[in-house]
């Protein structure tokens, strides 16, 4: 039966007394001869150095890496232990050197390794000590000494360990104030302690210093003893002192005689020669104030409270610059103060303080601003006043200019002795940095990367300038958007904006103002004509649209608290002069007037101005609009009419087209306000294949976002009164009694339009608003043969409702007319498909009907209309228009 | 990203996004636009709308990036919406108050009141969605001045970008010689988003009381304003001032507690420590303007507004 070591596991022969790979005892064949020595036990094969030295057992190794450390150390590291071990089937041990071979110090790594090798043959490190007291005497503080303690190894394996001092005044090593030294040594090594007499401050009794090494072979503690006697005070009243007590002492005992040695700083060197630190901080006082300072530092006189005026300071400047600023200590009791400054930045200077009874200036100055553009630098001040009173003052420098990342620098790396030095020879290791710390050799990994030149930042605001760019080359080129002037019968206005349209004043457009208002006899009306056709009947003459070119003939009439005023013409009417305005080539022209009615006024402002039509989209419409405003304190009762002397074409005189009035109106027509149609229009010719020229006078449906204009109250159609100046009331059964002119036209026609004469609250503003403007009837198309044509107007914007005319040329009577729609174009309720002439013009045989169509959206629309077997169809333009407050 | 930066990317962001709302507004907008009162208001609400949406998402994600940078995506994404939802409902409310103040007085100028209250509620759509979010997490509210200052700085950007607005428009038609034109409509809206942006971004820096600067590590440069009364500093996603990319970070390293007007650095129980002035502090430490401290490779600095504690 085999047997199994109760310690390894592994399994031995049954007669086994002793387990073959760890020597334990197996139990129940225990022979009492104790235990087998596995250190001396043969390997299977030995394990040879590079030297040639064999190793037949775990001694022999243990004794080889000791003798030749360094090969040792190469092929642990190179792994050449690890594969031995391995393959004699010690796995544990191979593992062991493994991990030993990972150590950054080979030395400590070999030593970790001899560790773990089952043999005796190393002894363990063992710590020994050439003294444990040291006693250097009478230390002289002028004179720096140095002294050295040995410490030895007093066994085979590597001593390892740190030596610490507890007081300043004995520094580890030959220079510097470092308290504590690793050390790592296999035979011995002589550590250096230096005596640091700058530190050594003079006592009655001897100082002590322990210096304590703690190490692999064990822990010693060697005092060192030095003596460093007082040095009484020289001379003067303060001669033989020897403590500051008996400074004080002697002071109070004569304060006028002992004060020079203050203010001259004396006591203060005394202080220094006897390595103790004089407790006033600062320049010192004059006088019995120096004394008075060194008292209240002590604690001995309870010092003033003291108060500064500031804790923070900020300021700004360029790099390079100079800046300075100052501070104030000052007490509120008796008593003087004394106060000094310093700061924790070397860009910031101290200067002398001022003292002043109560108060102290401490005057700092920036001689060279730190050259780090468009940072925040911060400095702190220690300020010091009496009795040891401390503020804090927080400085902050904005410097100028753009922020400069710090350039990226390679992060520091540890860097390790690859080559140690050979067994038996000490070394002193770098200090041990003091916990806690904080992770130091991170410090300097500041990321360059993480910067984007500023450049780069401006991508996204010169892309977006780029966006816009293309947006306005686009309207500039595209036709985006609509002219300025826009207005009409439809589409958007914008209020006020009559003047923002620069018209081209090379070209000719089919429309153009004229108004006398530079004359003499100025009376502010305008007129119409078109600059591209001649009078049909004076060559000489452009076409009108007015019967004068400068609408002399129309007149407006303004009604005040039943009092009339021809609009512009009344000597308590003021014109204001400075919104008298009118483009450079005539296009729009804007006036207002005031009219004083007792304490208040009324102004009335007139804006006509052409704009492109609904449906031509060419600038052949005058729209014309008036704002009344009640700029008084007091509500008026006011009203508008407009009187328009029309002529079309050469002809005073002509018939209209009313939507909803069957046949032509060719006589004088009163329409009350539910009658009023959208708009009226007039042919030159009744003759549907050469109609001449077309007008259109709109009054419902003008759309103007800034304003909802009131609607007429009154439409008079009717002949020309032959007054220019006529007055506001037209009473229809006088003027038109007796029809003027041949029975199928008017001979002077005029329109009279009206608003509603109301009371107007003061601050109320009242809109009203009508075009007049050349217009199209569709070409008769198809089958019409001359027979059909079609109009469109009022307010032609999506979701509204508009009339739609058909013109009818030699029907009967009683002949049904049919409107075909298309989608997106609906008739208005109460309205049918099919209508039938109601009544024809005998002398021109015209005749129409009309419908109220409602658009659901913007768009052309193909209509069709069918008379009998003629049939033509017209295109109409629905549009949007903008109002949102965003736009 | 320094507050300048800050800044000046609030206002690219504000532009950027009115410019979409402004786009989109124009192509989205009923048909039925007229000079009637309820087709206008149709089309405001609608302007409005994509104007206080696009607008608070804007500054939601860049405050967020601002704070928690990429990391975070789950709170970029959050707060970014929620703050876009809640502009949106602000840029409805003010387009509609202002629509009715201008019908029933006639006051032309009180367009900029409705771009003022427009202003205003986008500005606390972010203070406004932090407190919401809270309140839906049942946690306390943060004690924090983001509503206050938001509105303030959205009413003045509101106003400043509206005078911008009209004033860029009108040129831009002058020069052109046309009306209703998308680019003048764009650029009035870029400058009006622009402000409102900017002015949002300029009163979190200008009263902020206490702010950190990243002085070392990843981001070095970056400023970040302490507006809450704890400010939580870690790796991890929660966190309020997210130090990504540092394993010597813990998720939860430390945090900066606002008590009494004075400010308080507090270890969170990290392995690796926190280190104030290279010294490794204990559970709280008081903190003074101009003190760096280290988390891992961190070191950041702290800063107070002059005079504040006084």
């Amino acid at each position: 039966m085999s047997m199994t070591c109760p310690k390894c596991a592994r399994v031995n022969p049954p007669e086994a007394v002793y387990c073959y790979f760890d020597g334990f005892v197996i139990a129940g064949n225990s022979a009492g001869n104790g235990p087998l020595a596995i250190n001396s036990q043969r390997f299977p094969s030995p394990f040879v150095f590079p030297s040639g030295k064999s190793c037949q057992n775990f001694d022999d190794l243990a004794i080889a890496c000791h003798e030749d450390s360094k090969s040792a150390m190469e092929l642990l590291q190179l792994g050449y232990l690890e594969s031995f071990l391995g393959g004699i089937g010690r796995i544990d041990l191979a593992q062991a050197a493994k991990s030993a071979s990972k150590y950054p110090n080979p030395q400590r790594a070999l030593d970790d390794f001899l560790g773990k090798l089952p043999s005796g043959a190393l002894s363990e490190a063992r710590l020994n000590l050439s003294t444990q007291e040291i006693n250097l005497g009478l230390v002289d503080r002028a004179n720096p000494r140095k002294i050295k303690v040995e410490i030895e190894n007093g066994g085979m394996r590597l001593l390892h360990g740190s030596i610490t001092s507890d007081s300043l005044w004995l520094v580890i090593g030959d220079s510097g104030n470092s308290s504590v030294k690793n050390f790592q040594i296999t035979g011995a090594l002589q550590v250096p302690l230096s005596i640091a007499v700058d530190k050594l401050r003079a006592s009655e009794k001897p100082l002590v210093a322990k210096v304590t090494i703690n190490s692999s072979g064990g822990k010693e503690v060697i005092q060192v003893r030095a003596e460093v006697p007082v040095l009484p005070y020289p001379d003067g009243p303060l001669a033989k002192a020897t403590s500051p007590r008996q400074i004080a002492e002697k002071a109070k005992q004569n304060p006028q005689g002992a004060a020079p040695f203050f203010e001259n700083g004396a006591v203060a060197r005394w202080y220094e020669r006897n390595g103790w630190t004089f407790p006033v901080q600062g320049p010192s006082a004059s006088g019995l104030g120096a004394i008075q300072q060194f008292f209240e530092a002590l604690g001995l006189t309870p010092a003033p409270k003291c108060f500064i005026n500031k804790t923070q300071v900020d300021l700004q400047g360029d790099p390079g610059g100079e800046l300075e600023f100052e501070l104030t200590v000052n007490t509120e009791e008796k008593k003087p103060v004394y106060a000094h400054g310093l700061a924790d930045q070397p860009w910031i200077v101290a200067k002398t303080p001022k003292i002043s009874g109560r108060m102290v200036v401490l005057g700092f100055v920036i001689p060279k601003i730190p050259d780090r553009p468009g940072e925040l630098l911060t400095s702190r001040l220690a300020i010091g006043a009496n009795g040891n009173q401390k503020f804090l003052v927080t400085v902050q420098v904005q410097v100028s200019g753009t922020y400069l990342p710090p350039k990226h620098e390679p992060s520091p790396e540890l860097v390790f002795n690859q080559s140690p030095p050979p067994l038996g020879q000490g070394t002193l290791a770098s200090p041990i940095p003091q916990e806690p710390m904080a992770p130091t050799s991170l410090k300097k990994k500041a990321s360059s990367q993480q910067y984007s030149l500023p450049w780069v930042h401006a991508i996204p605001a010169v892309f977006l300038a780029g966006v816009i760019l293309s947006l306005a080359v686009f309207d500039a080129f595209k036709g985006g958007g609509v002219p300025a002037n826009h207005g009409g019968t439809g589409g958007s206005e914008t209020k006020g904006a009559s003047f923002g349209y620069s018209f081209d004043s090379s070209k000719k457009y089919p429309l153009r103002l004229d108004f006398n208002h530079k004359e003499r006899n100025r009376n502010f009306r305008f007129g119409l004509f078109t600059p591209d056709k001649p009078d049909p009947k004076d060559k000489n003459r452009y076409m009108r649209l007015t019967f004068e070119e400068d609408g002399d003939s129309n007149n407006t009439r303004i009604r005040i608290d039943d009092f009339d005023f021809l609009y512009a013409q009344k000597s308590n009417a003021r014109v204001v002069d400075p919104e008298c305005k009118e483009d450079k080539v005539r296009h729009a022209w804007k006036t207002a007037v005031d009219y004083s009615i007792g304490d208040d006024k009324v102004r009335v402002t007139q804006l006509v101005q052409i704009v492109p039509g609904s449906q031509s989209e060419a600038l052949d419409t005058c729209l014309v609009r008036y704002t009344i405003e009640n700029r008084g304190k007091k509500k008026h009762k006011i009203g508008l009419r407009f009187m328009l002397d029309t002529f079309i074409g050469g002809e005073d005189g002509v018939p209209f087209v009313v939507p909803g009035t069957p046949g032509l109106l060719n006589k004088a027509k009163d329409f009350p306000q539910k009658e009023i149609p959208d708009y009226i229009q007039a042919l030159e010719n009744p003759d549907l294949n050469n109609p001449g020229t077309t007008v259109h006078l709109v009054f419902g449906g003008l759309a103007l976002p800034d304003c909802e204009p009131e609607p007429l109250v009154r439409l008079v159609v009717g002949e020309h009164p032959e007054n220019k100046d006529f007055g506001y009331d037209l009473d229809f059964a006088e003027l038109f009694k007796k029809e003027k002119g041949p029975s199928d036209r008017f001979k002077d026609s005029a329109v009279f339009l009206y608003w509603n004469e109301r009371d107007t609250n003061p601050g109320e503003v009242r809109d009203f608003a009508f075009s007049y403007g050349l217009s199209e009837i569709s070409k008769p198309e198809g089958s019409a043969g001359g027979k059909l044509s079609l109009s469109a107007g009022g307010n032609l914007n999506a979701g509204k409702t508009f009339s739609l005319t058909a013109l009818v040329k030699d029907a009967a009577k009683g002949q049904a007319v049919e409107l075909t729609l298309p989608e997106g174009l609906s008739l208005s309720s109460g309205e049918s498909k099919e209508k039938k002439i109601l009544d024809v013009d005998p002398k021109t045989l015209m005749s129409q009907v009309s419908w109220k169509v409602t658009a659901a959206k913007a768009g052309k629309y193909q209509v069709k209309i069918e008379m009998g077997q003629f049939a033509t169809s017209g295109k109409i333009q629905i549009r949007d228009s903008s109002t949102s407050l965003f736009r | 990203m320094s507050f300048n930066l800050f800044l000046y990317y609030c206002a690219i962001f504000g532009g950027y996004a009115a410019l979409a709302a402004g786009l989109l507004g124009r192509a989205i907008s009923p048909a039925q636009k007229e000079g009637s009162f309820s087709s206008g208001l149709i089309q405001t609400l609608v302007d409005g709308a994509f104007l206080g949406g696009l607008v608070a998402l804007a500054v939601g994600l860049l405050d967020t990036l601002w704070i928690s940078g990429l990391g975070n995506k789950t709170r970029l994404v959050t707060r970014g919406f929620g703050s876009a939802l809640i502009g949106a409902l602000g840029g409805i409310l003010g387009s509609v108050i202002t629509y009715m103040l201008i019908k029933v007085s006639g006051l032309d100028f009180l367009i900029l009141a409705g771009w003022v209250v427009t202003g205003l509620l986008i500005g606390v759509s972010l203070g406004l969605f932090d407190r919401l979010a809270a309140l839906a997490q049942k946690q306390p509210f943060p004690q924090d001045k983001k509503i206050a200052n938001g509105l303030l700085g959205g009413a003045l950007g509101g106003f400043l970008g509206g005078v911008l607005f009209l004033l860029s428009k009108a040129l831009l038609g002058l020069i052109l010689g046309k009306e209703n034109l998308i680019s003048a409509s764009a650029l009035g809206f870029a400058a009006l988003g622009g402000g409102i942006g900017f002015f949002i971004g300029l009163a979190q820096v200008l009263l902020k009381d206490a702010w950190i600067s990243v002085v070392e590590g990843k981001k070095t440069g970056k400023e970040l304003i302490l507006s809450k009364a704890e400010t939580l500093v870690g790796r991890s996603e929660a966190c309020d001032v997210g130090l990504f990319g540092d394993t010597g970070v813990e998720k939860n390293h430390a945090k900066i507690i606002r008590k009494n007007n004075q400010y308080f650095l507090e270890d969170q129980g990290s392995q690796g420590g926190t280190f104030l002035n290279e010294q490794k502090i204990g559970k709280q430490s008081l903190l003074k303007s101009g003190d760096t401290f280290r988390l891992g490779q961190y070191l950041l600095r702290f800063n107070e507004k002059p005079g504040k504690r006084n």
